[in-house]
């Protein structure tokens, strides 16, 4: 009986708390709302370009804001150069010729994602690799093969420089070399 | 004119005090938030298909929005299920209570963790931003009745409206600006740049590879580039000026069926699905309560960005004649 009247006074105080805080947001004058408006909205582009701005390629959002760079770099012919990955072996299966990761969507079907979102990744590990940062390469080797989804296997990470028309049109790189072969464990 | 007219002039906008006496306005602005929750359902019954369980846990790392689920160990699947439900009722009651604030916070709360949960697999899902922010802002709308209710209120409706709208298009901008930004850095490097023949043709094969989708007419636009060129450099210019529909409404509707299309052309190119994108411009700006009904192809013109500005200018420069 106690309680309920304690939790009935906190209900009444707390509507009370409620409506003034509502009578605040009336009194508020409509110019003054109509500043807040743009307020957010100039808040939300000022986050954006910080983000961009001032974030690395992995981190170019916090959440819940984005900057939206989608898609504005236009890539150069035989001066993109960048990194890929190869499937050596998945669970009992063995590649050979090994399995680009342009064909992999197979693998990302099960994860719901799409494979785009990992290509920042192998980036990442790729400069990792080629910087020699050990604690990188781990971090950057524990984000991207959780693609595996605990499933053994070995895979190779290449350095590559192409042009984006003749691989689409022949499948063929402009040059390409392997900068390191890894084995997850798994089953 | 002084300058600072001239910058006035240019940022003019419609008084919503006006707007708000009409009631066919208020009409249309109370049907566009009836739309709005009424096909929210519709996304409770997309997200529910999409995220059916057993989910995997290997790469699912939640974000914050959804730190109750680790607060009371909740496996994924459990978690799934528990926001499934939440958004599936939240959006029914919804379709016939949206007029309470209450329910309004419910929803907002069920997209936010609809959305926190989809991006939570390594990187955040774009595609329902908007729905995020949308349903977030509708929770101001005032309370009024069948378009019954003092001006004041009726203005601060119209205003929660105009404030969705604009983070809509504020997105877009932001886009386009981007876009803007990087065409022109390439462009004095002497890089291929977005305003290149080629541009939309690399875009299409460096990405589809990547995104491993199937898209109808990627590979004819690879070897047809001069095809795409012109609609690829329109879409730059509309996303870039979508914010700038908000102070010209009569091309509000011009400017959403053109980014409607810039999206089909961009699933039909590249395969990307931004379908969330195309309901919310659809409900959004199909019935927008700002459109002027009175509107003429000069008016459209005139507003245009850039070009309206252009015209204006040309067309009330005093004549040679005139002067003398």
């Amino acid at each position: 009986m106690r309680i309920s009247t304690n939790a009935s006074k906190n209900w009444a105080r707390r509507s009370k708390q409620w409506n003034r805080l509502q009578g605040y947001l009336m009194h508020i004058s409509y110019e003054v709302k109509k500043t807040m408006v743009v307020i957010t909205l100039v808040f939300y582009c000022a986050a954006g370009i910080f983000i961009r701005l001032y974030r690395d390629e992995q981190h170019h959002q916090i959440y819940p804001f984005f900057s939206w760079y989608l898609f504005a770099n236009i890539p150069i012919p035989n001066q993109q150069v960048t990194f890929t990955m190869d499937i050596l072996s998945l669970g009992s299966q063995t590649y050979n010729p090994p399995l680009p990761f342009s064909q992999t969507s197979s693998i990302f079907q099960k994860l719901r994602q799409s494979p785009t979102e990992y290509t920042a990744l192998i980036v990442m590990l790729g400069q990792s690799i080629l910087s020699g940062d050990a604690n990188s390469i781990s971090q950057s080797r524990q984000k991207l093969e959780k693609i595996f989804l605990g499933t053994s296997a070995r895979y190779e990470i290449l350095r590559v420089n192409y042009d984006p028309v003749a691989y689409w049109e022949n499948g063929t790189y402009t040059s390409e070399s392997v900068i390191g072969t890894f084995q997850t464990p798994g089953k | 004119m002084t300058n600072v007219q001239r910058i006035k002039n240019l940022l003019r906008y419609p008084s919503l005090t006006v707007l708000s006496q009409d009631m066919t306005v208020m009409e249309r602005a109370q049907t566009l938030v009836k739309y709005y929750y009424l096909v929210i359902p519709f996304l409770a019954f997309l997200f529910g298909e999409q995220w059916a369980i057993p989910l995997t846990e290997q790469n699912f790392s939640p974000l914050w929005p959804l730190a109750w689920a680790h607060y009371f160990s909740l496996n994924i699947d459990t978690t799934i299920v528990v926001i499934r439900l939440f958004f599936l009722a939240a959006s029914l009651l919804c379709v016939s209570l949206y007029r309470y604030r209450i329910m309004r916070i419910f929803l907002f709360l069920a997209i936010w963790q609809a959305h926190a949960f989809m991006s939570s697999f390594g990187t955040l899902n774009h595609q329902w931003y908007p729905w995020v922010y949308t349903s977030f802002i509708l929770i101001f709308l005032p309370d009024i009745q069948n378009a019954v209710g003092g001006v004041a209120k009726k203005r601060e409706y119209l205003l929660v409206i105009w404030w969705a709208q604009a983070s809509l298009m504020l997105i877009y901008t932001m886009a386009g600006f981007w876009k803007f930004e990087v065409a022109l850095q390439q462009f004095f490097w002497g890089q291929i740049n977005g305003f290149s023949e080629h541009a939309f043709a690399y875009q299409i094969a460096n990405w589809l590879p990547q995104l491993q989708h199937e898209a109808l007419f990627g590979p004819f636009i690879i070897t047809h580039p001069a095809v795409g060129w012109p609609f690829y450099v329109a879409s730059h210019f509309f996303q870039l000026f979508a914010l700038w529909t908000m102070i010209r409404p009569s091309l509000q509707k011009v400017w959403a069926y053109e980014l409607v299309l810039f999206h089909i052309g961009v699933y039909l190119t590249m395969g990307i699905d931004f379908s969330p994108f195309i309901l919310l411009l659809l409900v959004l700006f199909f019935n927008s309560p700002f459109t002027p009904p009175n509107r003429t192809l000069r008016t459209i013109i005139f507003d245009l960005p850039v070009i309206g500005q252009i015209l204006e200018w040309i067309t009330r420069r005093p004549k040679a004649g005139v002067q003398a």
